[in-house]
């Protein structure tokens, strides 16, 4: 008997089961079908409300399906005998309860039938294919939409999108080098990009609900650059020129809804071509009996293509004023290499290269870059002909000047001869001691001779009170010769004086008997004579003859082997010469005209003022905030977000503008900024910090600002004011 | 009453339940081993014998006997928490202290016995971990502190609560170290300042200047080791007027006009350019309509006696000459007018000396007075008076800023003027660490509305006037919520967490000043009968041992 109800009610709920999930199904699908086509929220609901009612009248859901379970039970299991219903049968006769208990033997065994109609699969796969067209409809109406343009779509929907929220989905840069570097063009998803200089690059954003919406790209330089907009898509397109950073930014009617982070772009320049000629010097000569074709080889390379290389020689001819230039340009047949060893002849008989000629030439090489390509030269390079006619005649001129032999000794010369020989004396012999001593004194007595010239005495016949050089035989004129000779000699010559003397008498002779000479004497300015020469003026020439005097003392010391007690006077000597040379400098004072002095304070500021404004006063007024207080600020401002609290608006300000202000400066613009600015980005955009990243803008922050702060060995100074009577009671008795 | 306490109430006056269950468990256990045939007789004793055994120790538990002795508390000894025996030792011997107590034994003992305190002689606090429990229940003894510290711990800091902004923040400790280690003080990866520390009692002292607007958070780093989280509020300070009064004009004044006003000061320019006949220029003028008032003064010394000048001292103002000529002239000058009392010597021949590139200075040197600063670095020297009054020996800074580094120059100028600067308005002090629980003063200064109360953390609070100088008041505040928490409208302070030894430190400094104040009776020769008891760990030992045996016994065949 229970197992007999037991299917009855499972075959019930099945039934049950099964109405309800039609219903469900055809009201999910009549949902579906309305909600692709409409815009509203109401109308689908009501499309299932409608479908679940019919479909709800249809099975009958809300009926007893007893019946109709009983109907299924007596065909689904054997041997039911269609008498099932007698079960409702509240008071069964005899008969009916005899078939009842048969029944129920019967079915106690069987299991409990399967009656969920395959119709169920039907409504399954119309509720799929509804589904199906709300998700693939709007692909198949972009479709279309793309491809008969925008005027097919229905001006409402229009509207409708763009109430909505516009949002960023893809992005997509096509780097397009250029072409002569034979690169292939790339489509990449990142945006940092790092191409060759001069390549395309090309933007494409693509927004959800894209229209009125503004998209720009801001550079360094923040210049804010427009996007076109073609189809759904944002398209900008420039030229890399130099390494920098960008972002984009989207306005929706002055709005700003979106912003990118900072992306790199880097500009890898096109090297100039690279020569490297193997001769590294610059400067060669070339003579007569070298040959007359030479040549020269250099390496030449390109990160890309060298397109062409040449020599330019140019021929230099002539001297002073009048030199003559030939340029000769000679290609080089390889053109069009990556990297090559090139090798050129240069006839220099074809050049006419002649003797004291010069030829200059350099390495010249241009790449395939496009349109301007890039240049490069080497060193330049000399050959130099030498002409040898020329030559000799300048060494000679300058052998005049050079090869003088060092004749005379200085003063101070024989001060440290004399001082050596004195510190040398334990160490050498007598003899040779006293030979160097005498050769001292014979220094002493040459360089006295020669000072004895500016005083007029020209020679030590003079001294005597003899004269006329011109006619000593010994000397022959040449004034050198006195001292010469007398190299080996010098005493000899000393002790000849006696006879030099009777020269000179006889030169006196010679004078007095030359008529002429006796009336020039009048006229002439005679230089011979020591008392009347005017070489020096009276002082100097009184010092200088102290200086011989001192000479002379000095001399005899060292001839009598004494230097020791010739040093004084050596030095006295050059005492006097030096002071002699000091006097004879003469400054003469430039002669211009010397103002009267300005008595300052009673000109100053009496201008006339005619025409002046009396209540002269301009304003100005800087509203730039300086970077370093902006710094400040956004320091605070970081600290202060910590409780994932979001900035409010001022502060989101506050961070805009530095950030606008640290990527629009010059001069912070580095790379190392990059990561300021990308950070500072996510604040503005409400995104949470890591620790580690607030750590490093705090630092870098810090860094920018670090190096204005006040040196920290300042003394510190305290805002604290107190009653003015009370402060100047403290300062004064401090003071005390 | 709280579930528990209900329950414990409960037990403790069905005691005698416990009792009964003792007596059945042992009934039971006897007629167990009674019961068992199996073994034999002497086993049996055995066993009952050891059950016997467990069943006392485990009654004994319950009852938890005690015993009484006598002992000197004339002196007690109390100990905080996790101090080392070693030391607890030493510190026993060298007091010459019988009797010591664990923080947690003298919270037992009070609950015991309510007389336990009046027994008690002279206290003396080992550590800084007690409850503010016992504390009170001994405050009127006698009691002195020996404080605990470990090695390379904070022992005692100080620092700025709010500082304005370019001010020196100073942080100053004393710390015990382990061995030679640096102390640095960090702004996330950035050293502030740094100060090498040898090994042993250490005082230390690190200063930067401030850097950032609004809650500032750096690092007191020993090493490598996190110590203390020195947070601190800096402020703004609002712009200052400056007054240019020129003989003639300059480009070394124009240029620092121009520098003053791009940082959004008041600047205004007075410059005689003929006779009776100046040209005024003002820079940021201020829309209101209220006279200009300069804060600070900048002139030439010819101007020393200048009536504006001689004005702003009196006043209280700031006075900066620049351009001098021949220093030792001119300082005689400004000294005449002004009073003050600049004396300079001459340190080189040089027509000047070289300060760093681009920059210069007179060759001359300001002999120190008391109540004059030196910014050595620059050659410039500030006597404060009523009024300030500075003077400049550099020779021209603008070309510093021509040639592109600007960084430099406003380094010494903000020095300079950090210097120079008028006292503020609204000054607050408050001396971080501030602590929640513990009582901070808070100084004002020169306020700008007479009120004569303050508003800190949502709380309005009166603040006193200072006696002495009637612009200046203060008042204390125990701040009740940590992190930051407003003070006087637009700042803040950093409240940290009352948990550390240091917090605990200046708490229970600050119980035992407000204790000494009152009369306290010192008593001597004090002894009291003290209950001991056997120590928890005993009890678990002797009834695992119980429990071992009796597991064991059946295991054993013999």
């Amino acid at each position: 008997m229970n197992q007999v109800r037991k299917i009855i009610s499972w075959v019930n709920y099945q039934l049950y089961a099964t109405a309800f999930v039609t219903c469900l199904l055809v009201a999910g699908a009549s949902y579906m079908l309305i909600s692709t086509f409409s815009a509203t929220f109401f109308l689908p609901i009501v499309g299932a409300i409608v479908g679940f009612g019919i479909m709800a009248y249809k099975t009958h859901l809300f009926q007893n399906k007893r019946s109709a379970a009983l109907q299924l039970i007596h065909k689904k299991l054997n041997n039911t005998e269609y008498s099932l219903q007698l079960l409702d049968i509240s008071k069964p006769n005899i008969a009916e309860q005899l078939q009842l208990e048969r029944l129920l033997s019967r079915i106690e065994t069987q299991s409990i039938p399967n009656v969920i109609s395959p119709k169920l699969g039907v409504y399954l796969m119309i509720f799929l294919a509804a589904f199906g067209i709300n998700y693939t409809y709007p692909y198949i109406k972009k479709g279309i939409n793309n491809k008969n343009l925008r005027s097919e779509m229905p001006p409402a929907q229009s509207s409708k999108l763009s109430t909505q929220h516009s949002e960023f989905r893809t992005a997509k840069l096509t780097i397009t080098p250029p072409s002569y570097t034979k690169f292939p063009i790339r489509v990449v998803s990142d945006l940092n990009a790092s191409t060759i200089s001069g390549s395309i690059l090309k933007w494409q954003l693509n927004f959800t609900n894209s229209t009125n919406l503004v998209v720009k790209l801001i550079n360094n330089r923040a210049e804010e650059l427009s996007f076109k907009k073609i189809g759904d898509d944002f398209e900008y397109s420039d030229q890399l020129l130099t390494s920098g950073l960008y972002a984009f930014k989207a306005y929706l009617k002055d709005s700003l809804i979106y912003q990118s982070d900072y992306y790199r772009l880097e500009a890898i320049p096109d090297f100039v071509p690279k020569i490297e000629p193997s001769s590294k010097e610059l400067y060669t000569f070339h003579y007569l009996k070298d040959p007359k074709n030479i040549s020269i080889s250099a390496k030449i390379s390109d990160d890309f293509l060298v397109n062409q290389a040449f020599i330019v020689a140019t021929l230099a001819r002539g001297s002073g004023e009048n030199v003559k230039f030939r340029e000769v340009k000679f290609p080089i047949a390889a053109s069009n290499i990556k990297e090559a060893n090139v090798s050129k002849n240069i006839d220099l008989k074809a050049l006419n290269f002649s003797p004291g000629d010069e030829l200059y030439y350099y390495w010249a090489a241009i790449d395939n870059k496009r349109p301007e390509p890039n240049f490069t030269k080497s060193d330049t390079y000399f050959i130099v002909y030498k002409d040898t006619a020329n030559v000799e005649e300048a060494e000679l001129s300058t052998m005049a000047m050079n090869i003088i032999p060092e004749y005379f000794r200085s003063q101070r010369q024989i001060i440290i001869d004399s001082e050596k020989l004195i510190a040398k004396r334990k160490k050498i012999d007598k003899k040779e001691f006293n030979s160097i001593s005498n050769e001292i004194g014979f220094d002493q007595k040459a360089l006295r001779l020669r000072y004895g010239q500016y005083l007029g005495e020209e020679f030590e016949n003079t001294i005597g009170g003899a004269n006329a050089l011109p006619d000593d035989v010994e000397t022959d004129g040449d004034f050198l010769k006195g001292y010469v000779h007398d190299h080996d000699g010098g005493e000899h010559e000393a002790e000849s004086g006696g006879h030099k003397d009777e020269h000179q008498h006889e030169g006196d002779k010679q004078d007095a008997k030359d008529p002429v000479a006796d009336i020039l004497k009048e006229y002439v300015h005679s230089h011979d004579d020591g008392e009347v020469n005017t070489f020096y003026e009276k002082s100097t020439r009184s010092l200088l003859k102290m200086a011989l005097e001192q000479m002379w003392q000095s001399e005899l010391h060292l001839r009598m082997y004494e230097p020791e007690k010739a040093m004084p006077f050596e030095k006295k000597a050059l005492e006097y010469l030096k002071l002699a040379q000091q006097k004879s400098r003469v400054f003469v004072k430039k002669t211009s005209y010397d103002p009267p002095p300005i008595k300052e304070k009673e000109k100053r500021l009496t201008g006339e003022l005619t025409k002046f404004n009396e209540a002269f006063s301009s304003e100005k007024n800087y509203s730039q905030q300086q970077l370093e207080k902006l710094i400040a600020e956004v320091l605070g401002i970081i600290e202060a977000k910590t409780d994932s609290q979001k900035l409010n608006f001022v502060q989101k300000q506050k961070v805009l503008k530095l950030e606008n202000n640290l990527s629009g400066n010059e001069i912070n613009n580095r790379i190392s900024n990059l990561s300021i600015l990308s950070l500072l980005q996510k604040i503005i955009n409400d995104k949470e910090l890591s620790a580690k990243e607030k750590s490093e803008l705090k630092t870098k922050l810090y860094q920018l600002v670090g190096a204005t702060l006040p040196n920290k060995n300042t003394p510190t100074n305290k805002s604290y004011s107190s009653e003015k009577s009370l402060e100047k009671a403290f300062w004064k008795n401090l003071q005390k | 009453m709280t579930l528990l306490a209900i329950i414990s109430t409960i037990f403790s006056s069905f005691d005698w339940l416990i009792y009964l269950a003792m007596i059945v468990i042992l009934g039971l256990q006897i007629w167990l081993i009674s019961k068992a045939s199996s073994i034999t007789k002497q086993r049996k004793q055995i066993r009952l014998a050891l059950n016997l055994l467990l069943w006392v120790v485990v009654l004994l538990f319950v009852i938890q006997p005690q015993w009484k002795s006598s002992a000197n508390t004339s002196r007690v000894l109390l100990i905080s928490e996790n101090i080392p025996s070693a030391y607890i030792k030493k510190v026993k011997d060298s007091l010459k202290i019988t009797e010591s107590f664990f923080n947690k034994d003298v919270q037992q003992r009070l609950i015991d016995d309510p007389t336990f305190v009046e027994h008690l002689g002279n206290i003396c606090l080992l550590g800084e971990d007690f409850t503010t429990e016992i504390l009170s229940n001994l405050s009127t003894k006698q009691m002195m502190w020996l404080p605990f510290f470990e090695k390379d711990a904070l022992q005692n800091i100080r620092w700025k609560g709010i500082v304005r902004k370019g001010d020196l923040q100073e942080i100053a400790g004393k710390i015990e170290l382990s061995e030679d280690n640096t102390l640095k003080v960090n702004y996330e990866n950035q050293i502030l300042d740094s100060i090498s520390l040898k090994k042993g009692m250490n005082s230390f002292r690190l200063r930067f200047p401030t850097f950032s607007f609004g809650r500032t958070e750096t690092e007191l780093i020993l090493g490598e080791k996190p110590l203390q989280k020195i947070a601190f509020f800096s402020r703004k300070n609002p712009p200052i007027s400056v007054q240019f009064i020129l003989e003639n004009p300059d480009f070394e004044s124009k240029s620092l006009a121009e520098w003053l006003g791009k940082n959004g000061n008041h600047v205004e320019i007075t410059t005689t350019v003929a006779k009776n006949t100046q040209n005024q220029t003002s820079i940021n003028k201020p829309t209101s309509k209220e006279k200009f008032a300069p804060d600070i003064v900048i002139t030439d010394p010819s101007n020393a006696s200048n009536q504006i000048v001689k004005k702003a001292i009196l006043e209280g103002k700031s006075v900066l000459f620049l351009n001098l000529i021949n220093p030792q002239q001119d300082l005689k000058t400004i000294n005449q007018s002004l009073g003050s009392r600049y004396f300079a010597k001459k340190t080189t021949n040089e027509d000047f000396i070289k300060i760093s590139e681009n920059l210069t200075a007179l060759p001359y040197h300001f002999e120190e007075k008391n109540n004059q600063k030196l910014l050595s670095d620059y050659s410039v020297a500030i006597q404060k008076n009523v009024g300030k009054i500075g003077v400049s020996l550099l020779n021209e800074t603008f070309p510093l800023k021509l040639s592109g580094d600007s960084l430099t120059y406003g380094k010494i100028w903000t020095s300079v003027f950090q210097q120079l600067n008028p006292s503020f308005q609204d000054n607050i002090e408050v001396s971080a660490p501030i602590f929640q629980d513990t009582k901070t003063k808070v100084f004002l200064n020169n306020r700008s509305i007479a009120a004569k109360d303050l508003k800190i953390a949502k709380d309005t609070i009166q603040v006193e006037n200072s006696a002495i100088n009637s612009l200046s008041s203060e008042t204390n505040f125990i701040f009740r919520k940590t992190g930051w928490q407003s003070i006087h409208d637009s700042l803040e302070v950093y409240v940290e967490e009352n948990t550390t030894n240091l917090s605990r430190t200046i708490q229970t400094n600050e119980f035992l000043q407000a204790q000494s104040k009152f009369n306290v009776n010192k008593q001597t020769n004090l002894s009291q009968t003290m209950t001991s008891t056997l120590p928890g760990w005993l009890w678990f030992l002797l009834i695992l041992l119980c429990f071992t045996a009796v597991w064991i016994e059946p295991k054993l065949r013999f």
